[in-house]
């Protein structure tokens, strides 16, 4: 099958056609309700592509690029690299015992960056509901927008096309009722292929699939279920749905209507709060000193509070990620103004998912200072950093975010007065930083250290 | 003007000092101090090396220690869990000071209730007390004996912090000395002593918790430097003196101190032995083997008791009858707790030994002498080595503490050492580099390898030659492994020696908590050796035990006694034919590969032969050739030629090679006419690489001068020199391969004639040489039936009975004791849920059992069970419902549809990671029946052969598949590269790979890469009748090219 598809890649052939279900399945439905049709369009090989666009002497060549570190982890491997066995997250001095025929190389953001708004660009163009799910793959809500483009496999025809003539990328299609049948359908679809599936023929067309390859379980949980005797996402349909239910919880019932063919997830414009507000730090090369972590640990907090201050925002709750140079990570939350709330070392990293227990709640507050948000940061660090490793990166993030009020204290006494000029030195900060970039914005003694 | 260092760490203050005691010395003699005082934390390990090191620097030692603990006792803290904690240093200034410091330092490890501040209360004027800490120092108030420990670093605060002690002790009305804390000896050591801390403390150098490093200013400060600080304050340096100078006794570290073995009526004990030793004589001479028909001299018992008188003499002048009569009491307590034990070591040449029952082999029947034992020249204690079955070990230790009271019996402690491959996993997580980044270098270092000059021994190592040590992070990483790679880590148990003292043992030697929980002393054994102590190997071995518990449940199911003690073990046919097959695989010493290689080319199936083999595989007679020679000899295949007639007496037992050290003595003794004692003299000489040139001259003179007088010309008897000073070094005490070669033996009949219980034995007692799933796929050949294991049939242990081998619940990867207890207690159970009702076990056990086929019994697959398990014990990951039991988890049982149970290949992956052992086939039918055709198209069209065509093929190139069972690496003669011999197995037998070096270089990066399986290439090749392959290339068959494979 790859190698047919390959074929087809390079001989710029007519998109193959999977047809599940009858000719006549369009009528079949026929019921008052708007069908949707959610496109999932998947970019072969992204990575390596790209920088076969910027190299053609890579073309047809085994390409993995790694990260920058001489230590650093395998980030993406072509098909060529692959079939050696080299697979996303191995470390590059295996990847290179593996496959000594593939050319590593460095990731280009930059280049990478381009070559992914250059392909939503043309999604955009066809309807105003995208969802980009990385750099390198998204989601078209195409519901309504057939009486502009007419139907929506003539549209994905076109939008490959395009993808291909504007940017030279090829990139995998999968037409759908839903977004987890159009991911199923994208990735059978490889390469540069198009799978239509028919309203009411998804439970059919996700039954053979093995549940390792179900974007709803994944590799890590598929030994889990193999093991159960659901080899396949069809198998989930022989059990009562009571019994995955029960075993599973709202996973087990979500896997269910997976099975069956049903997603109700909308196709999501805007990026989450959870992403607006969290910033990361790479370090390189990996570092272990607290008091340096410390100072990084500060930066994050005077990004951070510079984008909750853009925004007019408060956050209530801070949390903390800290990912270890082998690839293992710890996250932990805390609440500015509480140091002894939030949960342990391990949890879930997103702040509003935590409950904070009523005692905390008291003396909590929402803030925006970069001061504050740092406290909570480094009481998190000292609680979730245990392990004996280098730090690779920290992700700071937000939660619980409220509006800042605009409205001033009538009764102000001392320490709201203190708050209103710290508030205004922030500002004056802001604008100082907005005003001279880089090295000379000013910054606290703390960052100073980490300054690149 | 001098100094002396008062407070100074060696690397026995463990993962905290830098320097070993000889650096330490050395340092002080070089800086003029005229002694040296070593003050470890909580320890006294290094008195005996520290000694040495002064005696030879020419300083004097003062032995010391840095004591920590509480300051407040138990119940006088105020609030619990929060007792202050504090250090002083203490120096023995007499000998009585020294003991005090061996018992306070045994309270400090053994008492959990230790209180600093009350032993400093009850310390007597023998002992000086340094302390720098206020409150410590309060404790101390006008005491003679107190100091006040001032620092001798520079800085502004250190000044401060000088001031401030002066003022306290002059407000104590105690005396300051200048005292500063050495933890190494140069500033640039700073960060080492942080990475030992990082170690210790389980941190990394950049997150090092406060106060757990000495200050950057704990170096070996200069006494120039010292006078420099103090210039205002010469009394401190007067104090640290005067200290220094007071000191002064001796730890006498020469005589001999042995304990008397009390008897009853205050009888001599030397008496007692010759009671004891003559009446052993005429029991054994009563035993079957004695009186056999044909006469033979060593039958004569006039002749043998004259033997024993002779040695009785020797004892009696080395005053070592106390030392028989301990050992004697030892087994005779085993015998008659029906334990079998046997006599190791050097101990077999003597004839009191075998009369006592230490031993088994008889010294006069198989020429060996008394004199290898002990002899009148022989300054060092002799060696008693005894074996018993693992776990009677533990009953015989029992006794022997009670017997001589627990305050004078203690398990002598040994120190480990990181080795290369801690070393460097140690030092990268100190410096927080993530382990995979270092494990796959630290798989590829060669075995044992000590980290000194592992740059060379990779080089030349195929599996380790191209790790790049020259790169980050692995540069900085081996420099400070190579800098801390032998320093001692912590102190654990030796596996069997245990010292006997006349006094209690806390006078010489502090003790500690051992690993296994015993008290263990913190000198390790050449320590105790040194010191004159007695030391007695007790040593717990799995050859007896699995003979043992073979024999015993041999007998359980033959439902009578079978009376081991009787059976004509050397004699047996049966035994002896499967010997001379090389079916000993699980029997005790002659299972290796190369062993049993080596058994069935010399067709060996004798005990004389058995003797010789047994001490012919040691990697020197090998390598000189010896191995060679005697096998050819042996099969008549070259002519037996001796250099000189005087030899043949001597050597005519072994072909005419050198195998035994017996034969260099005896040698010495017919060439050169030395008294036996003498020629031991010269064989110890010979043997021990570290001996001084004229020594070894004038032995050579001796014998010399000794053949010329017995008409042997010079030319000749300097090559018979020759020859046996170059093999000495090589040679195995034949009493010893004797022992061993009579316990073979016994192995071999248990094997051949109870079979399944054998195995079973073999696998309840962990196995030997090779891994559990080894020893089970030999079951497999040996034709037993292999039964899963099951909570209603098995037993703990695992079980062999008529043909049949039952896996044990032990085996069950996780399951603890209790639960395997329990289950055997709460037997039988009909389902899964009746299970669950009656045994407390945990849902990961339960999983496991379930995995293994061990409830397979209930009538429901794996999956349908493990479904089962998920309703009946729903874990986090259920939903509400589950957890709060809203749902009726049976009725859902019922709905529960029909699932199919897992495929070969499946049980047998399942099987081999909850147990080790691939019950339901061979590893390599995981990988389908079809995987042999399949890859035949791999071969380059040629059929795969299977292990049992090898002798068919000899002289052909052939493809095969293999799991690999073990290896073992070795260096050509020649090059001196490293070359590999590789045992695999297929589902059919064994076969033997040879990989030379430049095959190897080609085949190792695939080799380390787990068991297989692999597809190899080679020529096979016969040697003696005995085939093997000779690879040419190996390559690892992935599981996705196996399927890719079958799909073609």
């Amino acid at each position: 099958m790859k190698c047919g598809c390959r074929n087809v890649r390079s001989s710029a052939a007519p998109p193959q056609r999977a047809i599940f279900g009858a000719s006549a399945g369009c009528g079949a439905m026929g019921g008052t309700a708007v069908e949707r049709e959610i496109l999932h369009v998947n970019t072969d090989d992204f990575y390596a592509s790209v920088l076969r666009l910027r190299d053609p002497a890579l073309r047809r060549r085994a390409v993995v690029v790694v990260g920058a570190s001489p230590r650093g982890m395998v980030f993406s491997a072509s098909y060529e690299a692959r079939e050696d066995g080299v697979t996303r997250g191995m470390t590059a001095s295996a990847a290179r015992r593996l496959s000594s025929r593939a050319t590593f190389l460095p990731p280009d953001w930059g280049l990478f960056r381009r070559a992914s708004s250059a392909i939503f660009g043309v999604l955009r163009r066809y309807s105003p509901v995208v969802e980009s799910a990385s750099l390198d793959e998204g989601y078209v809500d195409y519901t309504g927008c057939g009486r502009l483009f007419g139907p929506a496999l003539d549209a994905g025809r076109r939008i490959k096309d395009e993808i291909a003539r504007e940017t030279g990328l090829a990139v995998s299609l999968g037409v759908a009722s839903n977004k987890l049948v159009s991911h199923v359908a994208s990735r059978s679809a490889k390469c540069a292929n198009l799978v239509d599936v028919y309203a009411g023929y998804e439970r059919s067309f996700v039954a053979p699939v093995p549940v390792a390859r179900f974007p709803l379980v994944g590799e890590k949980r598929s030994p889990a279920l193999c093991e159960l005797g659901v080899a396949r996402v069809g198998d989930v349909l022989l059990f009562p749905e009571e019994i995955f239910a029960f075993c599973f919880g709202s996973w087990g019932r979500r896997l269910y209507r997976g099975a069956l063919g049903e997603d109700t997830a909308p196709v999501r414009t805007r990026p989450g709060i959870d992403e607006r507000f969290t910033v990361e730090e790479i370090l390189e090369p990996d570092r272990v000193e607290y008091r340096f972590l410390e100072g990084v640990l500060y930066r994050l907090a005077e990004r951070l509070g510079e984008k909750l201050r853009a925004e007019r925002s408060l956050a209530g709750a801070v949390g903390l990620e800290v990912r270890y140079a082998d690839g293992l990570a710890a996250k932990g939350t805390g609440r500015p103004g509480a140091p002894a709330a939030g949960g342990a070392g391990g949890g879930s990293g997103r702040p509003e998912a935590r409950d904070v227990s009523a005692a905390s709640e008291a003396t909590a507050s929402s803030v925006s200072d970069d001061l504050s948000i740092y406290e909570a940061a480094r009481e998190i660090f000292a609680r979730v950093y245990a392990r004996r490793v280098r730090v690779r990166s920290l992700v700071l993030s937000a939660g619980r975010i409220t509006p800042a009020p605009l409205q001033l204290e009538l009764f102000a006494g001392e320490r709201e007065a203190a708050v209103e000029r710290r508030g205004k030195l922030y500002a004056a900060l802001d604008r100082l930083r907005a005003a001279y970039p880089g090295r000379a914005a000013p910054a606290f003694g703390r960052a100073l250290a980490v300054q690149h | 003007m001098s100094f002396v260092h008062l407070r100074v760490h060696s690397n026995f203050s463990m993962l905290a000092g830098t320097r070993p005691v000889e650096d330490l010395a050395r340092a002080a003699a070089e800086a003029g101090m005229p002694a040296l005082a070593l003050t470890d934390t909580d320890g006294m390990y290094a008195v005996v090396p520290f000694q040495r090191a002064c005696e030879e620097a020419g300083i004097r030692p003062i032995h010391g220690v840095e004591l920590t603990g509480a300051l407040d006792a138990p119940g006088e803290s105020r609030s619990p869990g929060s007792r202050s904690v504090g250090r002083v240093t203490l120096l023995a200034r007499t000998r009585e000071g020294y003991g005090e410091l061996c018992r306070l330092v045994t309270r400090r490890r053994l008492d959990a209730d230790f209180s600093l501040g009350a032993a400093l209360d009850r310390l007597s004027e023998n002992v000086y007390v340094l302390a720098d800490d206020e409150r410590v120092l309060a404790r101390l108030r006008g005491r003679k004996n107190a100091f006040a420990a001032l620092p001798t670093a520079i800085g502004r605060e250190w000044t401060t912090r000088r001031w401030r002690l002066r003022r306290e002790a002059t407000r104590l009305g105690l005396r300051t000395v200048a005292a500063g804390e050495v933890y190494f000896l140069e500033p640039r050591e700073h960060f080492v002593h942080r990475v030992l801390t990082a170690i210790r403390t389980r941190t990394t150098v950049g997150t090092l918790p406060p106060g757990a490093a000495a200050p950057s200013e704990a170096f070996f400060h200069s006494p120039a430097d010292v006078e420099r600080v103090f210039h205002d304050d010469s009394a401190s340096i007067d104090a640290a003196l005067e200290i220094a100078d007071s000191c002064r006794f001796d730890l006498d570290l020469h005589s001999l101190k042995l304990p008397r073995f009390a008897l009853a009526g205050g009888e001599e004990p030397f008496a007692e032995l010759r009671r004891l030793a003559l009446r052993g004589l005429k029991e054994r001479m009563g035993e079957s083997e004695c009186v056999a028909a044909e006469a033979a001299p060593w039958r004569d018992l006039g002749a043998a008791e004259s033997t024993l008188e002779r040695e009785l003499a020797v004892v009696r002048a080395k005053g070592l009858a106390d030392y028989f009569l301990i050992c004697w009491d030892i087994v005779r307590f085993a015998r008659s707790r029906g334990m079998s034990s046997v006599g190791r070591g050097s101990a077999g040449n003597s004839l009191i030994s075998y009369a006592l029952k230490i031993t088994h082999v008889n010294p006069l029947r198989h020429n060996l002498f008394f004199e290898r034992f002990l002899n009148p020249e022989r300054t060092h204690l002799p060696d008693f080595d005894i074996d018993f079955g693992t776990d009677d070990r533990e009953e015989v230790l029992r006794y022997i503490f009670r017997r001589y009271g627990a305050e004078r019996v203690a398990m002598i402690g040994t120190y480990s050492t990181l080795k290369a491959r801690a070393a460097i996993r140690e030092v990268s997580k100190a410096l927080g580099i993530p382990e995979g980044e270092v494990d796959l270098f630290i798989k590829r270092l060669p075995y044992f390898s000590s980290v000194d000059r592992i740059e060379e021994k990779c080089a030349v190592s195929p599996a380790a030659g191209d790790i790049p040590f020259d790169r980050e992070p692995l540069r900085t990483i081996l420099k400070l492994a190579v800098r801390i790679g032998e320093f001692p880590r912590h102190m654990a148990t030796h596996p069997c020696g245990l010292v006997i003292c006349p006094e209690p043992i806390t006078n010489f030697i502090p003790l500690q908590r051992g690993d296994k929980g015993y008290e263990i002393t913190q000198w390790s054994m050449h320590e105790v050796e040194a010191a004159g102590l007695l030391k007695i190997d007790i040593i717990g071995q799995k050859g007896l035990a699995v003979i043992g518990e073979a024999a015993a449940m041999a007998a359980e199911n033959a439902g009578r006694p079978l009376h081991p003690d009787t059976i004509d073990y050397l004699g047996d046919t049966a035994s002896r034919e499967a010997l001379r097959a090389g079916r000993t695989e699980g029997c005790f010493y002659i299972e290796s590969p190369a062993m049993v290689q080596l058994i069935r080319q010399a067709k060996c199936d004798d005990f004389e032969v058995l003797t010789a083999l047994s001490s012919i595989i040691r990697p020197g007679v090998s390598s000189y050739g010896g191995k060679r020679q005697y096998l050819h000899r042996h099969l008549g295949l070259e002519p037996v030629s001796l250099i000189h007639p005087a030899l043949e007496p001597v050597l005519a037992d072994t072909c005419g090679c050198l195998i035994y050290q017996e034969q260099v003595i005896r040698i010495a003794v017919v060439v050169a006419g030395m008294s036996l004692g003498e020629a031991d003299g010269l064989r110890r000489c010979m043997s021990f690489k570290n001996v001084d040139d004229e020594t070894f001259a004038s032995y050579r003179a001796s014998f010399m001068r000794g053949a010329l007088a017995r008409g042997i010309d010079g030319e000749t008897a300097g090559e018979i020199f020759r020859q046996i000073a170059s093999f000495a070094g090589y040679a195995f005490c034949k009493a010893h391969s004797a022992s061993f070669a009579l316990e073979s033996f016994e192995s071999v009949y248990w094997k051949t004639h109870y079979p399944a219980e054998f195995m079973a034995a073999v696998l309840s007692n962990g196995g030997g040489y090779y891994s559990q799933s080894e020893y089970l796929e030999e079951a497999r050949r040996m034709g037993l039936e292999i039964l899963p294991p099951s909570v209603n049939e098995s037993a703990v242990r695992h079980r062999g009975r008529s043909r049949a081998l039952r896996i044990g619940l032990m085996q069950v990867k996780g399951l603890s004791v209790g639960t395997a207890h329990a289950i055997v207690a709460g037997r039988l159970y009909g389902s899964l849920a009746e299970f669950l009702e009656k045994v407390p076990a945990s849902r990961g056990e339960v999983e496991t059992l379930i995995r293994c086929g061990a409830m397979s019994g209930f009538g429901r697959t794996r999956p349908e069970l493990l479904w089962e398990l998920r309703m009946l014990r729903p874990g986090a990951e259920g939903s509400r419902d589950a957890r709060e039991g809203g749902v009726d988890a049976h009725e859902l049982i019922r709905r529960l549809p029909r699932i199919s149970e897992y495929d070969l290949p499946r049980r047998i992956a399942f099987e081999l990671e909850t147990l080790d052992l691939a019950v339901s086939g061979h590893p390599l039918e995981m990988f389908g029946p079809g995987v042999v055709e399949a890859l035949d198209a791999r071969a380059g069209g040629r059929r795969l052969v299977r292990s049992t065509d090898l002798p068919r093929r000899v002289g052909e190139e052939v493809d095969i598949v293999g799991w690999k069972v073990t290896w073992k690496s070795t260096r050509t003669q020649a090059t001196m590269e490293e070359m590999i011999f590789v045992t695999f197995s297929d589902q059919w037998g064994r076969f033997e790979a040879t990989f030379f070096p430049e095959a190897y270089r080609r085949a190792a990066s695939a080799l380390i890469r787990g068991p297989g399986p692999f597809l190899i290439r080679g020529r096979v090749e016969s040697e003696l009748g005995v085939e093997s392959l000779v690879a040419e290339s190996l390559s690892l068959v992935c599981e996705g090219q196996v399927a890719t494979c079958l799909r073609a």
